[in-house]
């Protein structure tokens, strides 16, 4: 069984996170732009941009409403999977970005953290690390519009510069991470950034542009748009989120709202709705609600 | 495909207060460089303005979201480049390197622009 672990610390999970993410970025079975119904000439379309094209065909329904947690959590285990593939290992597991620990150094030193080496996630603005323009070309990205388009370039970040109004932020914190576990209940009417509720908490809206979205914001470039899972450090930050919302279930249980009878629920966010994926059979948030058998973490401190 | 396209371009807020029930629609009708700017900018409760192409993140205004969109998809609005709003002005020559502060490479292609002629009388 897979154990998740943190990248900082675990040199291993690190390593092979870097080379799977790179065989899957070269790994092509068939799809192609065409098929995924995006304009421009007919190419082919790796297994790691079939997660980009995913991500953004649903950023509509998956983010800022109730299955946000649920969604992605099957989206980095259906990720997972298919990296345990490419390595040969079925214990493999994703590891993740305890970014909290980060946000509690000082901005600079946010800057210099172990993620941000070369064997790691890379510090250059431009093609970090291993992440080189040959070996981990961005081939779909979105626009303004919000549409996918083909390009080919270097994967970008601009890391602690943030957006105007939000310039120069720090990372998210530990008394963040702290207030989100004792926050109830799941989530509430009106099911999306207006919410109260560990799931809006969570993901960033109340306080604004904290934990979640606060990561993406802080990281930049590539994470900005709709196809941030261009960025490997998009899996990073929401296993950590995925740890948190672990952590939360076991000191709250592992509940979840709405449920199919809860009145003014919207279809597709109840609690036994389908999650459909392209890469198998649709799940239930029901489903994923416990993965006890499948993977665990090192530890759920937060 | 994209479902995200669906959201609406205005938002509707609403609130119970002392008995009295308040509803408060907001619509942008935004333009860059005389360009309508055609997708649905939301408000939340708070008053924090969104889109969907950086759905990460909530502006204190609608005016900072613009500025972000034209600085993370600067390839999109080529050509227009002041300098205006941006927190450097280090550049004697005018020959601006956004590797820290834009998303994508930019194009070198100049458009006669409202924003480029501020430029010239700087």
């Amino acid at each position: 069984m897979a154990v998740r672990r943190n990248i900082l610390t675990d040199a291993a999970s690190r390593q092979k996170f870097v080379t799977a993410a790179i065989a899957l970025k070269a790994q092509f079975t068939g799809v192609t732009t065409t098929s995924l119904g995006i304009a421009g000439p007919s190419r082919p379309v790796s297994t790691w941009d079939r997660f980009v094209a995913w991500h953004s065909a649903v950023m509509g329904i998956a983010h800022s409403r109730p299955i946000f947690p649920t969604w992605h959590r099957l989206m980095l285990r259906t990720l997972e999977q298919l990296m345990q593939q490419a390595l040969g290992d079925t214990n493999f597991g994703l590891p993740y970005w305890d970014w909290a620990a980060d946000g509690q150094l000082p901005k600079a030193s946010q800057l210099t953290s172990k993620v941000w080496n070369d064997d790691c996630m890379g510090s250059a603005a431009s093609a970090p690390g291993p992440f080189t323009l040959a070996a981990f070309p961005i081939r779909l990205a979105s626009n303004n519009a919000g549409m996918l388009v083909q390009v080919t370039r270097a994967l970008q970040r601009t890391r602690g510069v943030g957006v105007p109004g939000i310039s120069n932020p720090s990372l998210p914190k530990r008394v963040s991470t702290a207030a989100v576990l004792t926050t109830l209940p799941f989530d509430a009417a009106p099911w999306n950034r207006n919410s109260s509720g560990f799931r809006n908490r969570v993901e960033g809206w109340t306080p604004a542009n904290d934990l979640h979205n606060l990561v993406h914001i802080w990281v930049g470039g590539d994470m900005l748009p709709a196809s941030s899972p261009n960025d490997p450090v998009f899996y990073l930050n929401h296993c950590n989120v995925d740890r948190i919302w672990e952590a939360w279930m076991v000191k709250n249980g592992r509940t979840y709202l709405p449920t199919n009878t809860t009145a003014g629920a919207p279809a597709g966010h109840r609690l036994n709705d389908p999650l459909a994926s392209p890469f198998g059979p649709s799940v239930t948030s029901a489903q994923v609600l416990n993965v006890a058998s499948a993977y665990t973490y090192d530890t759920l401190t937060v | 495909m994209h479902e995200h396209m669906q959201e609406a371009a205005s938002s509707r807020r609403e609130a119970d207060y002392r008995g009295h029930h308040v509803v408060i629609e907001t619509t942008y009708k935004v333009t860059v460089d005389g360009k309508p700017f055609d997708v649905g900018l939301g408000v939340t409760d708070s008053g924090r303005v969104y889109y969907h192409g950086m759905p990460n993140v909530g502006f204190e205004s609608a005016v900072d979201l613009i500025k972000a969109v034209i600085d993370t998809f600067a390839d999109e609005f080529a050509g227009a480049d002041s300098g205006e709003g941006h927190e450097h002005h280090d550049h004697e020559d005018g020959g601006h390197d956004h590797s820290e502060m834009v998303a994508r490479p930019r194009k070198t292609k100049k458009a006669n622009t409202a924003m480029k002629t501020k430029k010239h009388r700087r």
